[in-house]
């Protein structure tokens, strides 16, 4: 006993065993915070919960009721789409071109398609377990701790721990083997070695485990592995979820294990420690880098610290990614848990041979280790969709004091390389001073302005640069004239995934394209808010940093803000209300809303007229009667446009005078004054008002 | 010079290493056959090549290279007669006699999407060049006052896009991959990590520090191991960018060296006008200069630890941690840039140091010099005291 504390003491102090594995359980708990998440993520928040009411109802192990209901919710799905595909078909041939039969129409859509996302995510889970609903339970996450892959600081530690074993004795083996005692301290020096790795891997176990408690919860622990949607396609069905990821833990250990006898091997034939530390751990490393895409890159014990692959399967889609191998089947796995295994008996031989008992010094044998690096080695040989700018959200003039920016679109035909330029052009005064592009970097003229806003002393601008993949606010300071960004999403390196720490990892992103393309934005204060392209909602600084959630909807437009709190039409095109949360305050349907900001009012219209309404209760009163559901509206120092951008055509209320204005592109109310654009050229109109 | 050899004997011909550098170079060729083979048209090395790989490397045999009017004309009655053959007997899937691919779609499919954007690139690309020297030109009195920073910008974008023109239609893939390829790198920072992290401390494992202080001859042993180090890190050097080039080129095809670098498409922007041969040797000066610094700082922690496990340790810590700030750092202070040319070649990228716009690359590389200068600066002072 004397004898293995000694041995404790001299590998976990002496060799700072302990210092280094308590290094490698913080390091693993930081990088295992990512594993604490749901892989129905990229649902929007609204989407997950109702996915999640669905699960609470019909989730556990499938019942015949809980079948007959999933089936009976994807048809209600499949017939609400088909009335919304008439209903779009019938849009577009014009047929609804009266209100009335609009409303109609639309009203007959039922609400269940607005849950499109979550029942088809459901459906899909519940198919996957059609084939074998023995014991099959419909989970609502799947369980990325069970598919974690080689950790590169555990493989390195295993060949640390395999080479320290001997780091005294390979140069005192012939004094020791004279000393008594010295096969019982070899005995117990391997117990620590294999203790040290088998304390790691249970910490590791722990953690890993709290993560599936969370993804799954423990009253699903006991169902098939065949419930996870990445062990859909596994040789080992009747395994439960339980054994498969104890199996997976125990496998992974045997890699470890495994991997620390080759690098003992190593420095009981060379007593070098570098190289056996470095042997097995840059060989494994560069296999992963090279071969991780080939199945035949895991017919080889190193792998076995990549444990999952044994047991998932077949290559499946993991939502962005594809898994680019087949299935190890079980008759190769065997073989390799055996090599692995062989390895491990060798090595400790080798290690009482050369350090243990009373033996005869041998000699260097440098077949043994050719014959034991071929034994393991020959195991692995045996077997641009761009977003629509929606118009009415695009208003492309604004200003600031006495000067007026607005957006001027070019297209280079003669070179079809270089189309697209968008400036941000700025007039002073009376518009006929001179005008300026604003955005002037000479290289980045590709890209897109779809909207502009200015405060006292910057522009701001939204982008999208279609090329590298961008969307992006800058800002541009209007007294130095430079540029710096605010906010920058790169949805570009989405479709194939992003290579990052020099192209050793993959990253696959879980955010969904859509919510990396800005649609639109308003400057609030100091604050910028902006709205995704699945219709999520952020606020940012302006001068910079990270954007903050504020919420979502199933469809947003016309968004405005008013007393600090923000309206909006929903997918319903009723107004909505967030203050915190989200309140729908109209009963009827409009087409667009405004705010005007120095009388405090906001205006709406639709269908039936052109209203002012309260933003507590929603309460509208009439200004004009009339069908505006294709005008957009301006509004500034109680002066109200409604305009109709495909007519060209429009009107102007103030203080209960009308003016008809017509014959220009785009029109907006700016302090109190018209401003409107006509071939690119802005200007001021004198409006006649009438009673 | 005999130090240097007995050096060289004591770290570097050592039959493992020697052992590592053969394995490396063999799985740096697997990567890069890997890569062709998963992206490019690699299939068609083991499947035989296939009559559109077959087509396009004919294509670029004869128009490729320099542009003449010969060739311009040439393509267009060779584009006009597949045209009109493909009028004539529409999609068939009859190989015919005397088209590239074996049928005129696929003729005209190859020389209208593929050769001639190409030509029209090359024609067309002084017009975007002049287009971007203009406005560079126009914003220099335009931020005269307001920003003289951006006014210095501009003059440099303007000096740097003046007056270009491409006249040559090259094929771009072996080129990217071979500024864009990072493995080969990685290879060498391990067996250097390997050879050179025992450097100093071996000796102090050894104890024959005590030898050499005593010796009275401390500065001339760490003169001779720094020489060694670097004799080896040039071969390393040398031989895996050589090795990336040549089969790379194998592999996809490298010519046209003299044409200028923006002749490449995916260099639209590239902020030098330089040819792809100074290209090529820039990216070899990159690397090269990234190893150099890596080395440095792997002596330096070789002359800090008494044990060479612990700068083997601390070595590999290193290296993990470059790669892991790869992925933080701004661009101009990540030294591991400098293993990848393709986005100095891509973007034009200036830093503001005390209001004058130097290149990014420029800025990289004397932050990676200066770093090595103070790692030789604390092996120097350290080792063997």
């Amino acid at each position: 006993m004397k004898i293995f504390k000694f041995e404790l003491k001299k590998l976990f102090i002496k060799q700072r065993i302990l210092l280094i594995i308590i290094i490698l359980i913080l390091v693993k708990l930081l990088l295992s915070l990512d594993l604490f998440r749901y892989d129905y993520g990229h649902l929007s928040k609204g989407q997950q919960e109702i996915f999640l009411q669905y699960i609470q109802e019909l989730g556990g192990e499938l019942t015949e009721e809980k079948e007959d209901r999933i089936l009976s919710l994807y048809s209600q799905l499949t017939e609400g789409i088909r009335i919304r595909n008439d209903h779009q078909e019938k849009l577009n041939r014009g047929e609804l071109d009266d209100a009335e039969k609009f409303l109609e129409s639309i009203n007959r859509i039922p609400a269940i398609v607005g849950n499109e996302p979550a029942i088809i995510l459901l459906f899909e889970k519940y198919k996957a377990l059609d084939k074998n609903k023995d014991n099959s339970c419909l989970i609502a996450s799947d369980a990325p701790a069970m598919r974690i892959g080689t950790d590169y600081l555990f493989l390195i530690f295993s060949c640390y721990v395999g080479a320290v074993i001997i780091f005294y004795e390979r140069k005192t083996s012939d004094f020791s083997k004279t000393c008594k005692g010295n096969n019982e301290a070899l005995f117990y020096r391997l117990i620590c070695a294999f203790g040290a790795l088998f304390l790691v891997q249970l910490l590791y176990t722990v953690v890993d485990f709290s993560a599936l408690v969370y993804e799954i919860g423990f009253q699903n622990l006991s169902a098939t592995v065949k419930s996870l949607d990445s062990f859909r396609n596994t040789p080992y069905p009747y395994l439960s979820i339980l054994q498969a990821f104890l199996l997976i833990e125990v496998t992974r250990l045997l890699g470890a294990v495994f991997t620390a006898a080759v690098a003992m091997i190593l420095m009981s034939l060379t007593k070098n420690i570098i190289l056996s530390i470095f042997t097995p751990s840059a060989l494994d490393i560069i296999w992963i880098y090279v071969f991780s895409n080939y199945t035949f890159g895991y017919f080889q014990p190193f792998a076995l610290l990549s444990s999952p692959v044994y047991f998932t399967g077949e290559k499946y889609f993991d939502k962005t990614k594809f898994i680019q191998y087949e299935t190890i089947s079980p008759f190769v796995f065997f073989t390799i848990v055996t090599s692995a295994i062989v390895t491990i008996v060798i090595a400790c031989f080798i290690v009482k041979k050369r350090f243990g008992g009373n033996a005869i010094k041998n000699k260097r044998n440098g077949m043994l280790l050719s014959v034991i690096l071929i034994l393991a080695m020959c195991t692995g040989c045996m077997a641009e969709d761009t977003q629509n700018v929606n118009s009415k959200e695009a208003l492309w003039i604004t200003a600031r004091d006495n000067v007026y920016f607005s957006l001027l679109h070019t297209a280079v035909e003669t070179d079809s390389m270089f189309t697209n330029k968008t400036n941000i052009v700025a007039y002073y005064d009376s518009f006929n001073l001179i005008s300026e592009r604003l955005n002037r970097d000479p290289i980045i003229n590709e890209v897109f302005i779809k909207a502009i806003s200015a405060d006292k002393d910057f522009l701001y601008y939204l982008a999208d640069d279609f090329k590298n993949g961008i969307s992006f606010i800058n800002r541009i300071n209007l007294i130095t004239k430079t540029e710096e960004s605010v906010v920058t999403l790169d949805y570009g390196s989405l479709a194939n995934g992003k290579p990052t720490y020099l192209d050793m990892i993959t990253i696959w992103p879980a955010e969904s394209k859509e919510n990396l393309i800005i649609r639109s934005f308003m400057l609030a204060g100091n604050r910028l808010i902006y709205v995704t392209a699945d219709n999520k909602v952020y606020s940012i600084n302006v001068g910079g940093g990270n954007s903050e959630y504020l919420f979502e909807d199933i469809d947003i437009s016309c968004m405005c803000m008013h007393s600090g709190i923000i309206y909006y039409l929903n997918y319903n095109n009723k107004i909505t209300r967030y203050d915190g949360t989200k309140t729908v305050i109209s009963e009827k349907q409009y087409n667009y809303i405004t705010t005007d900001v120095s009388s405090g009012k906001l205006f709406c219209s639709g269908v039936a007229g052109l209203y002012s309404f309260d933003g507590n209760n929603g309460e509208t009163s009439l200004i004009k009667s009339g069908d505006f559901s294709d005008c957009y509206l301006s509004a500034d120092n109680g002066v109200i446009l409604c305009f109709d951008a495909f007519d060209k055509s429009g009107f102007i209320i103030s203080e209960d005078k009308t003016a008809e204005i017509s014959d220009v592109d785009m029109a907006v109310i700016i302090n109190g004054e018209i401003i409107s654009d006509k071939g690119n050229n802005l200007s001021s109109k004198e409006m006649q008002y009438e009673n | 010079m005999k130090l240097v050899g007995y050096e060289f004997k004591k770290y570097i011909l050592k039959p493992s290493v020697i052992a590592f550098v053969f394995l490396f170079l063999i799985l740096n060729i697997c990567k890069i056959f890997e890569i062709y083979f998963y992206l490019g048209d690699g299939r068609s090395v083991v499947s035989g090549e296939t009559n559109i790989s077959k087509a396009r490397r004919e294509l670029y045999e004869k128009y490729g290279g320099k542009i003449t009017d010969e060739k311009i004309n040439a393509l267009k009655k060779e584009t006009e007669s597949a045209q009109k053959k493909l009028e004539e007997t529409g999609i068939t899937n009859e190989p015919m006699e005397g088209f590239y691919t074996g049928y005129p779609f696929g003729d005209v499919q190859l020389l209208k999407y593929e050769l001639i954007p190409a030509y029209e690139y090359a024609i067309l690309y002084s017009n975007h060049s002049d287009y971007i020297t203009s406005i560079a030109i126009e914003n220099i009195s335009y931020f005269a006052e307001a920003s003289p920073y951006e006014a210095a910008r501009n003059k440099l974008i303007a000096s740097s896009y003046i007056n270009r023109r491409v006249d040559y239609c090259v094929k771009s893939d072996g080129f990217i991959k071979l500024f864009d390829y990072k493995f080969s790198t990685l290879l060498s920072m391990l067996l250097i990590i390997l050879t050179l992290s025992p450097i100093f401390s071996g000796e102090y494992v050894n104890g024959s520090d005590k030898l050499i202080k005593a010796t009275g001859k401390r500065i001339l042993s760490i003169k001779t191991k720094l020489i060694t180090a670097f004799v080896f890190i040039a071969f390393l050097s040398v031989i895996f960018f050589a090795e990336d080039m040549l089969t790379i080129g194998l592999f996809y095809g490298m010519d046209c060296f003299e044409a200028p670098i923006f002749a490449l498409k995916e260099y639209l922007n590239c902020p030098f006008g330089i040819t792809i041969s100074s290209a090529v040797l820039i990216s070899f000066l990159g690397r090269f200069i990234f190893i150099l610094c890596f080395t440095s700082v792997i002596c330096a922690l070789s002359s800090v630890f008494k044990s060479t496990v612990s700068s083997f340790i601390s070595s590999i810590g290193f290296g993990a941690l470059l790669v892991i700030l790869s992925e933080v750092l701004p661009k101009p202070i990540d030294i591991t840039n400098l293993i990848y040319m393709s986005d100095f070649y891509t973007e034009f990228s200036v830093c503001n140091i005390f209001g004058v716009p130097v290149f990014s690359l420029v800025v990289v590389m004397i932050i990676s010099l200066l770093l090595s200068g103070i790692s030789l600066l604390i092996t120097v002072r350290r080792a063997f005291r």
